[in-house]
């Protein structure tokens, strides 16, 4: 018994070194994060933002709400894969993948809670009152219901951790139907950001403004997801390589080459739709435009080059460059989604919009948060290492 | 109740601002978000320019209003009689609203720590007790006109063929993002005065393909990864019973 709670919490030694560089930079951030957020919710938006009656979203909608979301996919594509197309050769970064979604969510809701002028009445459209015509209402359902279905994804490290082996057996007994519903509320909710965005004809850019729009969110999303799993795992396996299981060696290479390969598909496809986004609607003139070589930038630097250095990477068996293009692939969804929201919105007017110090503190600290949280959950639960005790039981 | 309108002739104000104090005092609207402002723009080149006046950026009380199709707890609501009403005790501050108003309209409490958004209401309490609007009881030279909307565009109508060299052929507010209750009619070029091209199709066209395509998706999408996962499961199970059968012949032959 006492053998097992020090291989559970992972020994001593691994919180034995409290101050190190992370942590020091991490109390810092709180230290002055924390007090903005107070001061923000005592002194209202106006005082905290750069926001306006032009400009009324910012960088919490665009980074911590929307980029935030599509970076969580992963969850929800590698569930898929493993569980429903059956590869399960992913399975050892399932876990992480799943909790790195989750957490994402739950701070993406975070992110909402310091954005809105009502963050108490957040259940309203839940519980409350129905807006059934509006795009955000589905969100707001589907986000919650996803949430709840993400925790169930996750919940057998939970009882795995705490030794609850009749819930572990019937949360285990729900993987296929909760994997179905988590495939099925993520393509809505992904593609209804985007679809957000149908309503603004006249302040979003032509290059960005497109009937596409739903399906560029939701392709995108399975690149930021997939990206995201190999970005997070090369770090996990490195980082916290005391949690590895010592006799259950996984290729870790070899399943990132397989998510390169799938990324660098995905990633073709979507560089193809956004053309034929432009093509619809006859904006190539506005190509040369200095939006134009920005929306160049971001197509040919962040999709088609990533596609191509995933490619080369697979081909070459080079786990480095797929790395590398993952980190570029993630930085391009980032300036998608703040373009689309932030860079291109009301792109027409004078007052322009930057954030404020306060609202890039606010979600620095968010984010720091979420690692700490996501630190938390990894030194204590089964997330990159199975318990002998419950090896092969998925 | 009839649809009711609101026409502003802008040929017609003198900028006495006698609309945006009755309404100040009427709604008790905060400084920082006047629901209505009389705007004042100098046209033409110096010295031969000509001051033209209008209450403008107030809600045009749309037929099929933006605000209310984006709204995810149906705060906003287009009465019978017209006016577009907004509940506080609903809203969660989202914003989508403003940002949604192809004419920026809906304007935010930015300054309070328990922020709402502020927009005419079309005196809906006066219009229920058939009063007009405060800023149209209040207009001394009738540059604000009450009434049905329909007789409303009528008499835009005469004006302008009474006039056909003087008013701008055209009545802002009849046909802009599927029509509004607000009519506009112009001796200058509206976006001259600021008035933004909206189109003419309702806005909240622009999402019901995507929300029709939600039921599909719900009804499709579990059906087709249902499919996928009887597939995979099938291959396993086939794959397990060729590797249990090649043990068993491995068996008898060694």
């Amino acid at each position: 018994m006492d053998e097992r709670i020090t291989q559970r919490t992972g020994g001593s030694h691994s919180r034995a070194k409290i101050i190190t560089p992370f942590n020091v930079v991490a109390v810092i951030i709180l230290a002055i994060g924390i007090p903005v957020i107070i001061y923000r919710f005592a002194n209202g938006l106006g005082a905290a933002t750069n926001l306006s009656n032009t400009n009324p979203w910012g960088l919490w909608i665009g980074f911590d709400v929307l980029t935030g979301v599509a970076l969580a996919a992963g969850g929800y594509v590698l569930a898929s894969s493993v569980y429903l197309f059956g590869l399960r050769d992913y399975y050892p970064v399932l876990r992480a993948a799943i909790l790195t979604g989750f957490l994402g969510y739950f701070f993406v809701v975070v992110g909402l809670l310091v954005d809105l002028g009502q963050p108490w009445r957040l259940p309203y459209p839940v519980f409350y009152s129905y807006g059934v015509t509006s795009v955000l209402f589905l969100v707001a359902w589907h986000v919650f219901l996803y949430l709840t279905v993400q925790f169930l994804e996750f919940s057998p490290a939970v009882c795995e951790w705490l030794g609850w082996k009749k819930v572990l057996r019937w949360v285990t007994s729900l993987t296929i139907g909760v994997t179905i519903a988590g495939v099925v509320l993520s393509t809505l909710h992904q593609s209804a950001l985007g679809a957000l965005f149908l309503m603004f004809p006249t302040k979003l850019h032509p290059l960005w403004y497109s009937q596409f729009i739903p399906v560029f969110f939701f392709i995108s999303s399975i690149i930021g997801g997939l990206a995201m799993v190999i970005v997070e795992s090369s770090l996990s396996h490195s980082i916290f390589r005391d949690r590895l299981d010592p006799e259950r060696h996984v290729d870790l290479g070899g399943l990132t080459l397989g998510l390169g390969k799938a990324a660098s598909v995905v990633l073709f496809a979507y560089f193809f739709l956004k053309l034929l986004g432009i093509a619809d609607g006859n904006h190539w003139g506005l190509l040369n435009t200095p939006l134009g070589y920005w929306f160049l930038v971001e197509i040919l630097g962040f999709i088609l080059l990533p596609c191509f250095l995933f490619a080369f990477g697979v081909r070459a068996n080079n786990v480095g460059l797929v790395r590398f293009a993952s980190i570029l692939t993630v930085i391009g969804i980032v300036i998608n989604r703040l373009n689309v929201s932030v860079v291109a919105l009301n792109w027409n007017v004078t007052n322009r919009y930057f954030p404020s110090w306060m609202e890039i503190i606010i979600t620095i600290t968010i984010i720091t948060i979420g690692i700490l949280t996501f630190r938390w959950i990894v030194n204590r639960m089964p997330v990159l290492q199975e318990y002998p005790e419950f090896r092969g039981a998925h | 109740m009839s649809e009711k309108g609101l026409l502003i002739d802008v040929e017609k104000c003198i900028a006495c601002h006698a609309c945006s104090a009755a309404c100040k005092v009427k709604n008790n609207t905060p400084g920082e978000a006047p629901w209505t402002k009389v705007e004042s723009h100098e046209i033409g080149e110096f010295p031969n320019t000509k001051e033209y006046n209008l209450p403008f950026n107030r809600c045009m009380h749309c037929e099929t209003p933006a605000c209310d199709s984006v709204c995810l707890v149906h705060a906003f609501q287009k009465t019978s009689d017209g006016s577009v009403v907004y509940d506080r005790k609903k809203c969660i501050g989202c914003r989508y609203c403003m940002v949604a108003c192809p004419f920026n309209v809906p304007k935010f409490e930015w300054g309070k720590a328990v922020p709402f958004i502020n927009k005419c209401n079309f005196c809906a309490d006066r219009q229920a007790a058939k009063l007009q609007p405060a800023c149209v009881s209040v207009c001394p030279t009738g540059a604000l006109l009450f009434g049905e909307r329909k007789k409303l565009l009528d008499i835009a109508n005469t004006r302008i063929y009474q006039n056909p060299d003087r008013y701008v052929h055209h009545i802002y507010g009849e046909h802009e993002a599927g029509g509004t209750s607000l009519l506009y009619i112009s001796t200058v070029p509206f976006e001259q005065l600021g008035f933004k091209a909206v189109g003419t199709t309702p806005y909240p066209q622009a999402t019901w393909s995507f929300l029709s395509a939600v039921p599909l998706v719900l009804v499709l999408w579990p059906a087709f990864f249902g499919g996928i996962y009887a597939f995979t499961k099938r291959k396993e199970a086939v794959a397990q019973a060729k590797a249990q059968e090649e043990t068993k012949k491995e068996v008898r032959h060694g």
